[in-house]
Formats: structure tokens, C-alpha cells, sequence
């Protein structure tokens, strides 16, 4: 499936009109967004997003561990969403958040997205 | 915006909603883009497409709603989406709302002459000034008395004549029998306007809802291909009519197919019998020639025809004009105008049947009239007047005129009232709680309105009748104690057309009658379970009578008497 591209950056993310992505990038994208979207905020797709960015603004990613648990339980849901939505062509094989540091209110994750040929792509990401 | 009048709200939209129709628009779109990411958490999901789910969604659900306003069925129960639009559309079928409640009744015309008359169809009866009623039928042309014709004046007396016209209108109030009215055409003769019963309100303000059922019985049930569509027609367009019941060629209680002595089968035969919402009780008067003898043999009796204003469902008495004190014995002979479309008692309670009166000259112990004898210019004889009080069916004449102007073509229609099942006696023996006092009133109120209701629409129950003396406050109800007599005709004999009348030879037209018969009623299951056919039907002795609980009309005569047991 063809995409716009996302850039992230400190500042945020941009779309790059000029650029498309495919493929495991297309479903590595969907699944960066889907980490960090509020569950239940898309009505029309109600097992999109995951309880990560409410769960740190609640205040329950109050030390390493239930971080690393937040976003291990958010990587899970959102591998299940993503091939549940996705053609079985472009199913991922993993996703893996990797708390790479812990600086309340911010944590820093590296994830870790495998597609169903092996290969992977890495995208640091900071809530 | 026409659209917004379907648009839901975008809160109403379930998920469920929304994810079938993001499910929808995928594959939908997939035919189109066959690469375009359209997952959650896609640019163009982000963007656009959730977006437009909704919208998607929300069209849909107003899709819904306008293919639901379409469905009459829906809309009859109650699901209403755009009320302009739909009433609109249901004008289209004929059901329209009223904007006042409308009322029908009879005038009773009286004329001082007997010359055809033309009342125009314009012609505004006005009650009070403000209450303005038109002729229900159009212009109206009355033939004299006398000639035979359905539209015809009725002779009162020697310088009075008289027609009950039905007319429509809207009145701030109901308009009650006996209130006169002032018309504004100048009508050659028309001395009086006066209502003779308490009008009927006809369309009632109807809901969107209303409308689509009534659309819905007259697309399905209209005209006359079926029982139930000459129902329909004659109830939509005579509102007044409460009861209709259509008998055919084939039913049991439809002998007018049958084979008539003469070899001649009328087929294709509909009897439409009919039931108002008014209790029009007619005091008529009508001059009966006396005859002293005939061929020599002595007769002593007043013989006439009686031209009755409207067709009588039961008549209640005879008495002389001047000398109301004076106890009669009279006797009705029923004539069929039309042996071939509806010989012997088929004709009964249609305007087919025609009735003759025939009173014995009352006398004292020492053989004196009771009675004074004067003579008629008009009549050209000698003769009293005598005054009928009957109770009237009006709509008998008011859907003969419907049928005549729209029935179907190749039926022989006859419009009648119905067999009228006349309960004389009526007593309730009940019990109830020390203190408490039974409502008499209520429960009579009850009662009527429940025996009123029933012709068309249901048969006379005990358990019913039984209910109303609880509601009114009875405990128990021990026994119900019901006599009566169903009528097969008003008149007691069936005339031989074929022998000469009562007014040539009362003798010989007495000798050559049948005698009607009188079905006893000792129990509410003698009319509903009633069923009837002339048993000498097909003999020289038949009269051709039928009754079914079908076609029979209950009226009670007295107030029931409810006897408190301890």
C-alpha cells in the first residue's frame, strides 16, 4: 500500500509531499502513528491507538519498569491492529519499543519494526 | 437545506456504523486505488478519510431515512422523517389533513308545493351566521311526489311536502336536530330548513402517521374489486358511515343471484348494507285512503303506501295524526319495486322495498270510529293521516348515490340497512360490595356505545356486555336476561305480485301473503351465532329471507334494568 511520507523530527512530524513510502515502510508508519494515538479517538476505528500517551500524561509511567511495560503492552497491541487492517502481504512480524531513556515527563523509545521478509527498520520516538 | 432535514447528528453515528462503513469505503475505494493506505494511522487516513467516514455514515443513515419515508407501511407506524415531504406525497394518494373537523347531517326541506325543484350544488345553508353547509351530493334536482324516482319529494300533508338533503360543512359547534336554518338561493317553494338529527363530525385532523395508513388501505383496497375495497371506498368518502358490510353472489346471505320462480338469476349480485353514526328517530306523517268495502265485502280499513323519507331500520309506532290516544293495529305489507333484481323479502330495508301501511278503523265498544275521516284534494279519496315514528338509516341513500356515481360497472349493487336484531328486554342481575352503588348511567353509556359499534366490526358478546356492569361497579354479575327478535323485513307479510293489491282486494292480497317471520333472541348467542335461510326457499311459499350474524344490527329499545341481588 502507497503512502505520503512522514518525517519526525524533535519538532514533531512533517509530511513530505514530495516522497512516498510502500510497503514496510507504509505499515511501519501506520504503526509509529497508531503507538502514539489515543485509543478510542477514531470512532469510526475503534481498536486504533494504544493507552501509552494516556497512561504517561495520567501519570502511571511513574518509573522505568511500568514504562517499559506501557510501551511493551502498546508494541503488542499495536502488531495485532496493524495486520488486523493490513493485507497479509504487508502483515508486520514485530514491533518492539525499547525504553531508551526515562526523564519524566518524557521517555525516549526506540522501536524496532520487522516485516514478515526479516527485514527491519528503526525510528527513535519520544513521548 | 433538504438535506439537513436527514442528516443525523454526529453523535448519533455508532461505532458500529462507522465501522461498517469504513469497512465500505475501503473496499469501495479499493476498486478505485488499489494501493492507496487507507488504514487507521495512514496520511490519507489522517487527513481525509476518517473524515469522511463520517460523512459517509451520516449520508447513509439519511438514505435510510428518506427509502423509510417512502414505505407506507413505516410511515403508518410511525416512522416519520421529513413530515412536508410526506404530505405532500400522501396528497397524492387522496389523504389529506383537515384543518377543521367537518360535520354531515340531513336537512328536512319542506315545500309548499309538489314541482320538480333544482337545489344548486353551491347553495350555502347557513346555521346562526357563521355556520355555513353546502349539499354533500352536488346540485340536486327532486322530481314531485309520487313519481317513483329515489330523488323525489315526500307528500306531509296536503300543502306541505318535504326532502332530507345531506349536507357538509364546518360549524364552530355542533349543530343539534331541530336547529333551523337560512339558505341564500332563491329556491322555488322551500319554506324550511331544519336539521333533523344531530350532525356527525366526518374527517377528523389526521397525523402524517393517520395519512399513510389511510393511503395505504386505499392504494391496496380501493374501488370496487373486493369486499373490502367497496368498505374502504364508501368509508373514506362518507366518513358518517360507521358500519359496511358487503355480501356477494356465493355468500350465504346473498339469495338475489339465486334463481327467482320465473327462471330469471340475477348474478353478479353485491348487497352493500350500511350503518350510520346517527340515531335519526322520523316522525312522518302520510294519509291512508279508507276503504269501506271492496267487491262488496267489508274492509273498514285505511290502505296506503308509505313514502318514507328515509329507509326505516325499525319502525316504532303508528298513530292518527289528530287523535294520538288512540291505539292502532296496523299492519305492513312489504312489494319488492323490482321483482328481478330483488324479488320477495331481498328487497327488505333497501329502497327497493316498498311499504304498505294497512290500519283497521279503530272502533269503541259500541262500534263507533275512533278515528276522524276527511278528504284529500291531493290524494283525490277520503281518508286520515297518520303519523309514522321510525327510527331512520339514513346512509341508505347517501351510498347508493356514491355507488351510483362511482361503482363498478356490470354488478347489480343494492345498498341496504341492516337486519335490525331488536333487543326488547335486557336485565342484568348482579351483585356488589355492601356501600357501593352501581352506575347505572355509566354502564348504560358504556353499553350503547359498545352495541352501536358492533355491525362490521364484531358479534354481540355476553362476557362484553357483562364487563360494562363491572366497570360501572358491580362485583358479580349472576345472570343476563336478553329477549328480542331479529327482523327480516319491517313489514309482518310478503305481498304476491302477482295478486291484486291490498287496495283492490285486501281479501285476496291478504289470502295470497306470506308471512314474515320473526327470529326470537333469548341470549346474545342468538345473534351471534345467527345464521338463516328461508326454508321454503324454492317453493311457492318462499319469501327469500336470509340473516347472518354478519349483517345484523343490534338495538336496544329500553333501558336495561339492572337488579341488585343480595
Amino acid at each position: 500500500m502507497t503512502s505520503l511520507k512522514l518525517t519526525f523530527d524533535a519538532a514533531g512530524w512533517n509530511v513530505d509531499f514530495s516522497s512516498s513510502v510502500a510497503g514496510l515502510d507504509a505499515s511501519a508508519q501506520v504503526a509509529l502513528v497508531n503507538i502514539a494515538t489515543e485509543l478510542g479517538s477514531d470512532r469510526s476505528a475503534p481498536g486504533a491507538g494504544t493507552k501509552l500517551l494516556a497512561q504517561g500524561l495520567a501519570g502511571l509511567l511513574s518509573n522505568r519498569r511500568a514504562a517499559t511495560h506501557a510501551a511493551n503492552w502498546a508494541a503488542a497491541e499495536t502488531l495485532e491492529f496493524v495486520n488486523t487492517n493490513s493485507p497479509t502481504e504487508e502483515w508486520l512480524q514485530g514491533i518492539w519499543l525499547e525504553l531508551k531513556d526515562f526523564v519524566p515527563p518524557r521517555i525516549e523509545l526506540n522501536a524496532v519494526i520487522q516485516g514478515a521478509s526479516g527485514q527491519s527498520v528503526g525510528y527513535p520516538m519520544t513521548l | 437545506m433538504t438535506l439537513l432535514k436527514y442528516l443525523p447528528t454526529p453523535g448519533s453515528l455508532t461505532e458500529a456504523e462507522l465501522a461498517e462503513t469504513r469497512q465500505a469505503m475501503s473496499t469501495w475505494l479499493a476498486g478505485y486505488e488499489p494501493t492507496l493506505d487507507t488504514r487507521p494511522g495512514s496520511v490519507f487516513d489522517g487527513f481525509f478519510f476518517k473524515h469522511a467516514v463520517h460523512m459517509a455514515a451520516a449520508l447513509n443513515r439519511a438514505i435510510d431515512g428518506f427509502q423509510a419515508d417512502l414505505d407506507m407501511a413505516g410511515v403508518a407506524a410511525g416512522r416519520v422523517t421529513d413530515c412536508d415531504m410526506l404530505v405532500r406525497m400522501l396528497a397524492g394518494f387522496g389523504a389529506r389533513p383537515a384543518d377543521n373537523v367537518q360535520q354531515t347531517g340531513y336537512l328536512l326541506l319542506t315545500f309548499n308545493t309538489n314541482n320538480q325543484v333544482t337545489i344548486p350544488g353551491g347553495t350555502r345553508f347557513v346555521f346562526g351566521a357563521e355556520d355555513v353547509f353546502v349539499p354533500a351530493g352536488g346540485t340536486i334536482t327532486l322530481a314531485p311526489a309520487g313519481t317513483g324516482v329515489t330523488n323525489r319529494l315526500v307528500r306531509l300533508s296536503d300543502t306541505s311536502y318535504a326532502f332530507a338533503l345531506q349536507i357538509t360543512g364546518y360549524a364552530s359547534k355542533t349543530i343539534e336536530a331541530g336547529v333551523t336554518a337560512s339558505w341564500n338561493n332563491a329556491i322555488e317553494g322551500l319554506r324550511s330548513a331544519v336539521a333533523q338529527n344531530s350532525f356527525v363530525q366526518g374527517a377528523v385532523s389526521l397525523s402524517v402517521p393517520q395519512m399513510a395508513k389511510l393511503a395505504l388501505q386505499t392504494v391496496h383496497h380501493s374501488g370496487f374489486a373486493s369486499r373490502l375495497g367497496v368498505v374502504r371506498h364508501v368509508q373514506q368518502e362518507l366518513p358518517d358511515v360507521s358500519g359496511v358490510v358487503v355480501t356477494a353472489t356465493g355468500d350465504k346471505e346473498q339469495l338475489r343471484a339465486a334463481l327467482t320462480l320465473s327462471g330469471l338469476s340475477g348474478g353478479g349480485c353485491v348487497d352493500v348494507r350500511v350503518a350510520s353514526k346517527y340515531k335519526a328517530t322520523v316522525s312522518q306523517p302520510v294519509f291512508l285512503p279508507y276503504y269501506d268495502a271492496q267487491e262488496g265485502a267489508a274492509v273498514d280499513k285505511f290502505i296506503g303506501v308509505f313514502d318514507y323519507l328515509h329507509v326505516p331500520q325499525r319502525i316504532v309506532s303508528v298513530a292518527p295524526l289528530n287523535e294520538d290516544q288512540v291505539v292502532l293495529q296496523p299492519a305492513w305489507f312489504s312489494l319488492s319495486k323490482n321483482s328481478v333484481r330483488a324479488p320477495l323479502l331481498t328487497c327488505a330495508f333497501s329502497r327497493l322495498e316498498e311499504l304498505r301501511l294497512v290500519v283497521p278503523m279503530p272502533r269503541n265498544d259500541a262500534g263507533a270510529a275512533l278515528v276522524s275521516i276527511g278528504y284529500s284534494e291531493v290524494e283525490q279519496a277520503s281518508g286520515a293521516w297518520f303519523v309514522v315514528t321510525y327510527e331512520a338509516e339514513p346512509a341508505v341513500d347517501s351510498v347508493s348515490a356514491l355507488l351510483d356515481r362511482e361503482g363498478a360497472v356490470g354488478f347489480d349493487v343494492l345498498v341496504k340497512a341492516p337486519l335490525p336484531a331488536v333487543i326488547s328486554s335486557l336485565q342484568f342481575n348482579y351483585t356488589a360490595p355492601a356501600g357501593v352503588l352501581l352506575n347505572a348511567e355509566q354502564a348504560l353509556a358504556d353499553l350503547s356505545s359498545y352495541v352501536d359499534s358492533l355491525f362490521g366490526a364484531g358479534a354481540l358478546s355476553t362476557e362484553v356486555l357483562n364487563d360494562h356492569v363491572f366497570a360501572a361497579g358491580a362485583e358479580s354479575v349472576k345472570r343476563t336476561i336478553m329477549q328480542g327478535a331479529v327482523l327480516l323485513s319491517n313489514a309482518d307479510y310478503v305481498l304476491d305480485a302477482e295478486q291484486p293489491m291490498p287496495e283492490v282486494d285486501y281479501a285476496a292480497a291478504l289470502d295470497a301473503a306470506i308471512r314474515v317471520p320473526r327470529l326470537s333472541i333469548n341470549g346474545a348467542q342468538d345473534v351471534s351465532n345467527l345464521s338463516y335461510t328461508d326454508p321454503s326457499l324454492g317453493t311457492a311459499d318462499q319469501h327469500m329471507a336470509t340473516a347472518s350474524s354478519k349483517i345484523v344490527r343490534v338495538m336496544t329499545v329500553r333501558t336495561p334494568v339492572y337488579q341488585h341481588e343480595l
